[in-house]
């Protein structure tokens, strides 16, 4: 076995505050290389490092006998340290590092088929004379770069969706897509940044076949990743990262067995939610009064696309309602409709029995329905602190500055000590976890009378996740209504008191949390079809 | 204005129908279409005194309207496909006019005439054959030009790169302004030659005669639709396309994204500054106060509410977006300063009707399944391997 990709004492370092030190790897060619740790750990700053997006403090990389962070000013002429200059971007992808995004950056308005192309593109070289002239080798690369970019789309199995623009692909889709975009530009060693985020365990099984496959074609891979399932089921070797330092190295099995390890990452490992009874379920008043939210006969439609198809729910006051559903479900567009982001085009949905659909998000913000949404929606230029502010004042009108508004920080700081410290700090600059805290705690700040959630695991460590899902029960505990859209069927029907189970725009099943927990029935009718497909990657 | 709507809607459909019919004809076909469309278009301004008592009035319209279009072609490549926001487009139609006016040896008579020089009558320019090659050596000025603006700016985003290039625009029409010795300053160059053809038996003086310019912006139009379509397709064009959506993603791709982007602004700046060449030679007169953001014709912002209102992106849009930009102010005139009032309103309510532009390029997946060989293969492979 020979290295493919070493770091030596790789540091980062932003504003004083160290996101990797010393840093030393060497991923060894053909291996499927995993780097995990808690959020915030400096696993995407590695990445972005190996891929020149930005340039390291100190230590150096290479690929094989490359020097992947500078090169001679004078292509093959070895030239004084003064005399040399930074790789940029491409220049690596051509050297044959490619990498997948953590958030999918796909060309929207381009199709799936045009968005490989522009990877297999990396190795064209018809210029611009030729292009105009429409000479033999622009016909012919054409040719070729089409048919090669249809060769890696039949690869990740979606060739019937060459046409598609890419915008309008399913989670599960975008993300193949995006493989196998990197594998156009023909790499040697592949980046995936958390391929598994938001994915159901069915979608999860293909996408590990599909990273074994890729391997199995030669391309080394470097893969981070939160889903353990996944890290452990695929990974040859696997480094661990806490706060910038690696703590570990090895086989999956060194991995779970080294205590820094189970220490640092995984926690105590044993969460402390317990499913609650039917019977705690807190019955209050509203019997009476009726339920606190309720959608009836719910359609929204994207285009010509029907995505939710008749949809009705209620949410009562002081519950835990889940909304679970493989991708692509509806279940983030009813969130989203409710909240007055999008239009419904049929249905009525009402708070305490007042029609509220087709109102303005601020108007609703104001009637006390909060909104979580998918991927977190930080404001990233301004500090944490201003986008607690805004959130508060946009909902609650009161007196900017005010000791109400000094009591509402400090709740949310009790709920997430960790915002206190970093207040002051851009919300870009966060990790992950933090921002998902952050935005919690900006829907919940100023004490809607319904909260939404939108997958607020997605893409957190283990233990973070346990800590969400306390922090959920805990402020339904306190009287906060929760509507919760996961991916994570097992910890929403765990923190719940009831749940829907939607499928393609329709509820299925809807129970007593309870009951649905462990219920055969409705894991197939929740991952059913995904299952079937988890056994042939090409549908 | 529902029916309005609807009416628009299914021109819309009609076009797209026709569209695709035309890409699945036969390349003998094809060609046949194509060159019967440029006859049609191009008898246009003989046909005009018959159907109309302001012939030349009109076919002096026909004439802007060629040099608008032939802008609006250009910027779509830097702003539709590259997404490069360029607010001082007019700079290069500028230079291009400026170049040639200076390279005919206009601007020496003009300076002679206000030096008072004696001989100044022998120095009245007069066409040659050669002069043509000035159309080129203009443009090649022109890339130039567009480098060195570029360099500096591109690699600033979005709102920055807009205002930069807003005072690069400003900047080219002020020192054309102020460099007398050179420009003639704001008195403006005259006297630039018509142009002319002499090739052995052939004699024919473009003189003030509508119709060669139009023929002349047509054949120049129409080889760059070639081009631009043959960009489309290419890495460059695609290069171009994921810069405008995802720059980061893009250089992830291998893209080289700075020198993309100069090589957008380089050819927006060459098609420019074509047009400007001829616009000089047709009006035979050019100053500074023509290359102003608002010019009602060529201004940078008149430019790009024309790619903006026809659809940026696609090729048929932008050519749409010049013809009404330069058409409605015309239809206006009886009513007098009032017209660009009513023009500006009617642009606002297209925009709202319809703020992706009227042709807006979201095809691009028909596209790609109609013309491309093997195109049809796509969706029944399959089909055929079940």
């Amino acid at each position: 076995m020979t290295v493919l990709l070493q770091t030596t004492n790789l540091s980062k370092s932003f504003g004083g505050v160290a996101a990797l030190s010393q840093v030393n790897l060497s991923i060894e060619e053909g291996e499927i290389f995993s780097v995990i740790g808690p959020n915030g750990a400096g696993k995407t700053t590695l990445f972005n490092l190996i891929t020149g997006i930005f340039p390291p403090s100190a230590g150096g990389i290479n690929l094989r006998t490359y020097d992947l962070l500078q090169t001679s000013r004078f292509s093959g002429v070895p030239m004084p340290l003064w005399f040399r200059r930074r790789r940029s971007v491409h220049e690596l992808t051509r050297l044959g590092i490619a990498r997948t995004f953590q958030n999918i950056r796909l060309f929207p308005e381009m199709s799936a088929l045009e968005n490989v192309m522009v990877g297999v593109d990396a190795h064209s070289r018809t210029g611009l004379a030729a292009t105009l002239l429409a000479t033999g080798s622009y016909r012919r690369e054409l040719r070729d770069t089409r048919s090669r970019a249809l060769e890696l789309l039949d690869f990740v199995g979606i060739r019937r969706y060459a046409g598609e623009l890419s915008k309008n692909l399913a989670y599960g889709d975008q993300r193949r897509v995006e493989i196998a975009r990197a594998l156009g530009t023909a790499p040697q060693l592949l980046l995936l940044d958390e391929p598994a985020a938001g994915m159901n365990p069915a979608e999860e099984a293909v996408l590990m076949q599909l990273i074994q496959k890729v391997r199995g074609s030669g391309v080394t891979i470097l893969l981070i990743e939160h889903d353990m399932k996944v890290v452990m089921g695929i990974s040859d070797r696997i480094a661990v990262l806490d706060f910038g330092v690696k703590i570990g190295e090895g086989s999956a099995r060194d991995v779970q067995n080294n205590p820094d390890v189970i220490k640092a990452y995984l926690g105590s490992g044993i969460s402390n939610l317990r499913p609650r009874s039917s019977t705690t379920k807190p019955i209050s008043a509203d019997a009476l009064t009726g339920p606190l939210l309720e959608v009836d006969n719910l359609h929204v439609n994207y285009g010509v696309i029907e995505a939710v198809k008749g949809v009705s729910l209620r949410v009562h006051s002081g519950e835990i309602v889940a909304l679970i559903g493989s991708n692509g479900a509806g279940k983030s567009t009813i969130l989203k409709t409710i909240s007055g982001l999008r239009a419904p085009r049929r249905g009525t949905i009402s708070l305490e029995g007042k029609p509220i659909q087709g109102s303005p998000p601020h108007r609703i913000v104001r009637l006390g329905i909060a909104h979580s949404p998918e991927g977190r929606r930080i404001l990233s230029r301004m500090t944490l602190l201003e986008n607690l502010q805004l959130a508060y004042r946009e909902a609650s009108k009161s007196r900017p500055g005010g000791s109400d508004e000094q009591e509402a920080l400090a709740r949310v700081y009790e709920l997430f000590p960790v915002l206190k410290d970093r207040a002051r700090e851009p919300g870009g600059s966060l990790s992950g976890g933090q921002q998902q805290m952050l935005a919690i705690g900006r829907a919940l700040i100023a004490k809607p009378r319904l909260l939404m959630l939108d997958e607020p695991s997605m893409g957190l460590a283990p233990m973070m996740v346990d800590r969400i899902f306390e922090i959920i029960q805990s402020i339904n505990q306190q009287g906060a209504t929760i509507l919760l859209v996961e991916q994570n069927a097992q910890m929403a029907l765990l923190v719940s008191a009831r749940a829907y189970v939607l499928e393609s725009g329709r509820i299925v099943v809807t129970d007593e949390s309870t009951k649905l927990l462990g219920n055969d029935l409705v894991r197939r009718a929740y991952l059913g079809e995904a299952l079937e497909g988890a056994n042939d990657p090409s549908t | 204005m529902s029916q309005l709507l609807s009416a628009g809607r299914s021109a819309r459909v009609w076009y797209g129908s026709l569209s695709r019919r035309y890409a699945a004809a036969s390349p003998l076909v094809r060609y046949a279409v194509t060159l019967a469309i440029l006859i049609a278009i191009a008898a246009v301004p003989l046909l005009l005194p018959s159907l109309t008592p302001d012939s030349l009035y009109w076919s002096a319209v026909l004439v802007k309207l060629g040099m608008a279009v032939l802008l609006a072609l250009g910027l779509n490549v830097v702003v539709g496909m590259a997404g490069l926001l360029d607010l001082g487009y007019v700079a290069f139609f500028a230079v291009g006019a400026y170049s040639f006016a200076i390279l005919s040896g206009a601007a020496k008579f003009n300076l002679a005439q206000l030096n008072r020089d004696p001989n100044v009558l022998a120095l009245i320019p007069h066409w040659h054959m050669y002069y043509w090659l000035y159309f080129l050596v203009g443009l090649a000025i022109a890339v130039v030009a567009g480098l060195v603006f570029g360099a500096p700016t591109l690699r600033l985003r979005g709102d920055y790169l807009a205002i930069v290039t807003l005072g690069f625009g400003e900047m080219v029409r002020i020192t054309a302004n102020n460099a007398d010795s050179i420009t003639v300053g704001p008195w403006g160059i005259t006297q630039i030659p018509h142009p002319a053809l002499d090739i052995g038996p052939i004699h024919y003086d473009f003189g003030l005669h509508n119709e060669p310019y139009f023929w002349l912006l047509l054949a120049i139009i129409a080889i760059w639709i070639v081009f631009l379509r043959r960009l489309n397709r290419s890495r460059i064009g695609r290069a171009w396309m994921a810069i405008r959506e995802d720059e980061v993603a893009a250089a992830a791709m291998g893209v080289r994204t700075v020198q993309m982007k100069l090589m957008a602004f380089a050819i927006g700046a060459a098609v420019a500054s074509l047009s400007g060449a001829i616009y000089a030679t047709q009006v035979s007169y050019v100053s500074p106060d023509e290359f102003t953001l608002f010019n009602t014709s060529f201004g940078s912002i008149t430019i790009l509410a024309m790619i903006v209102l026809g659809g940026m992106g696609s090729i048929a849009g932008p050519i749409l977006g010049a013809a009404l930009v330069i058409y409605l102010p015309e239809l206006f005139r009886q009513v007098g300063d009032a017209r660009l009032l009513i023009f500006g309103l009617a642009l606002v309510v297209v925009m709202i009707l319809r703020p992706e532009g009227i042709l807006a390029s979201r095809k691009r997946a028909a596209e790609l399944t109609s013309h491309e060989d093997h195109a049809e293969s796509l969706f029944d492979v399959r089909e055929a391997t079940q």
